[in-house]
């Protein structure tokens, strides 16, 4: 163990705690991760902005279909714009920053974290052989300023898969402490991500679902907010999973039943690169988990990994926010909304009646393309 | 002679102690109803209130009457407890008790911490002593 230990050591920087996971499994009896090909290309680096930006060359070699770039700085965050390998410019923050329709995340400077997939949907142009030119902002928190000879700590993961049309998504569940031991729970649990396998089926993708137990508390951080405790977590993680922690409550309440830390979110640890879902709020007032309770819990696994991947609402609940799939329709009104989207996953509420709701288990051709591209979609 | 029995049947319910529970919600009682549905977040408790001018009775009803999605009934008495628990006491101590409300009571327990001593050291009680005992010993700090 101690030779396996010292030749994981010297592997540098954000890479070293990922990839040092599959020599610590070998050491406790988890050989069958051990030799896992993640099908993933890695780079990291550091720049610092001039102007207020810094340009961060992405090297993109045959069959590689797209890449996630997680950055992390001194200042706040955000893209400003993306030039493929002949310098034209494919994206420009201003196209989104303002629009009513959300493409991604990254666009806003949120936080000093930043999450970017690339490409998005189908009709953004396919990567090719080459070098992209990500350019990212450094900008002030409150005064929105940019700054100059701000560090911005960068990944890029790269998808060695050419395909659309299929793939699978590996996900590493992490129960927090004592969850493990609720056998209801975990039945549930087990049923909701056969409803989730069904619901991504025709679409082409399958949730591959490691499960784990921790000692994390019960009540899990609000992960839009960021957390240690997910960073440290997350870092367990193989480079190619989606890290779900499930526990008992978000943020001390039942306000939330799962979040999702980004749109997207990142396959490389940081304080946002998880899913985190409650299993109280899903149970429901009587504590035990019928059959609808189970399916909807399963749609609800399904839409947050859905947000982490990239997909927005359809329509925010304020009707006057949609996503930018131009084939989910722009309705503005709830009873509109839910005649033309309420079966859609990514619709923000169920559809219901008090005691039964519809099935949402259906995605728009562009949003499957979403979902696809994800660089962890493989 | 249908419409006589169903008046005499109608008479010799009339005294029970039965609860009549309104079947359709009412607008407020809809427009919390909506309010809580949502998927990744409600609106804090204070907010609701522009929905009902007897909140607590509104979202008691959804406890009692929303069963789906599964989270609308859990949110609501979150907020009950949260906000009413002085009016509320015996209908919060009632969960405790009670197998099919185990989802508030374990709610309920975690919220302790946010409720005065007196009401948190009878809550505590009822829930030791009572069917959920199991559930309390793991929620419930026992000195």
């Amino acid at each position: 163990m101690d030779d396996t230990t010292n030749t994981a050591a010297p592997i540098e920087a954000k890479m070293s705690a990922m990839r040092i996971i599959p020599f610590v499994l070998l050491a406790t009896g988890c050989e069958e991760f051990a030799g896992k090909d993640p099908g993933l290309g890695y780079t990291d680096g550091a720049a610092v902005t001039a102007a207020g930006v810094a340009d961060i060359t992405v090297s993109v070699t045959n069959p590689e279909s797209a890449f996630l770039l997680t950055a992390d700085g001194d200042h706040y965050v955000a893209v400003d714009q993306i030039k493929d390998p002949e310098g034209r410019v494919v994206f420009h923050w201003e196209d989104w920053y303002s629009a009513s329709t959300s493409l991604t995340s990254a666009v806003w400077p949120l936080d000093n974290e930043m999450v970017l997939n690339w490409p998005i949907r189908g009709e953004e142009a396919d990567l090719y052989a080459g070098d992209w030119t990500v350019t990212l902002a450094a900008i002030e928190a409150g005064s929105g300023a940019y700054k100059n000879g701000s560090t911005i700590n960068y990944t890029v993961q790269t998808k060695d898969d050419p395909s659309f049309s299929n793939g699978t998504v590996s996900v590493r569940l992490v129960y927090t402490e004592g969850v493990d031991e609720l056998t209801e729970v975990t039945t549930a649990v087990d049923a909701a991500i056969e409803r989730w396998r069904e619901i991504w089926a025709p679409m082409g993708l399958t949730p591959v679902v490691r499960q784990t137990s921790s000692s994390l508390d019960g009540d899990l951080p609000y992960a839009g907010d960021g957390s240690e405790s997910i960073y440290e977590t997350t870092l367990d993680s193989f480079e190619d999973e989606i890290t779900l922690i499930f526990g008992e409550t978000i943020d001390g309440s039942n306000e939330y039943l799962g979040v999702a830390g980004s749109i997207p979110g990142t396959l490389t640890a940081n304080t946002r690169s998880a899913v985190v879902m409650g299993w109280i709020a899903n149970a429901g007032a009587d504590g035990s988990f019928s059959d609808l309770d189970i399916s909807i819990m399963g749609e609800t696994m399904a839409h947050e990994v859905g947000h982490f991947m990239g997909l927005f609402h359809p329509v925010e609940q304020t009707y006057d926010r949609w996503d930018a799939c131009d084939d989910t329709p722009n309705c503005a009104s709830a009873a509109d909304c839910e005649d033309r989207l309420g079966t859609n996953l990514m619709y923000p509420a169920p559809v219901c009646n008090l005691t039964s709701c519809v099935e949402q288990d259906q995605l728009s051709d562009v949003q499957v393309e979403i979902l696809q591209r994800y660089t962890g979609a493989l | 002679m249908i419409a006589t029995l169903l008046i005499l049947s109608g008479l010799a319910h009339a005294h029970e102690p039965t609860e009549a529970k309104p079947v359709e919600p009412t607008a407020n009682q809809e427009a919390l109803y909506a309010a809580l549905k949502p998927r990744d977040g409600a609106p804090d408790c204070e907010s609701l209130r522009v929905h009902s001018d007897d909140l607590a009775t509104d979202l008691l009803w959804l406890v009692d009457n929303a069963t789906q999605p599964p989270w609308v009934g859990v949110r609501a008495a979150q907020c009950v407890i949260k906000h009413h628990h002085t009016a509320q006491a015996e209908r919060i101590k009632s969960w405790m008790t009670s197998p099919d409300k185990r989802g508030l009571a374990i709610l309920a327990m975690g919220l302790l911490d946010e409720l005065p001593k007196e009401l948190r050291v009878e809550l505590s009680a009822a829930a030791l002593a009572g069917p959920l005992a199991e559930d309390a010993k793991k929620y419930i700090a026992v000195p």
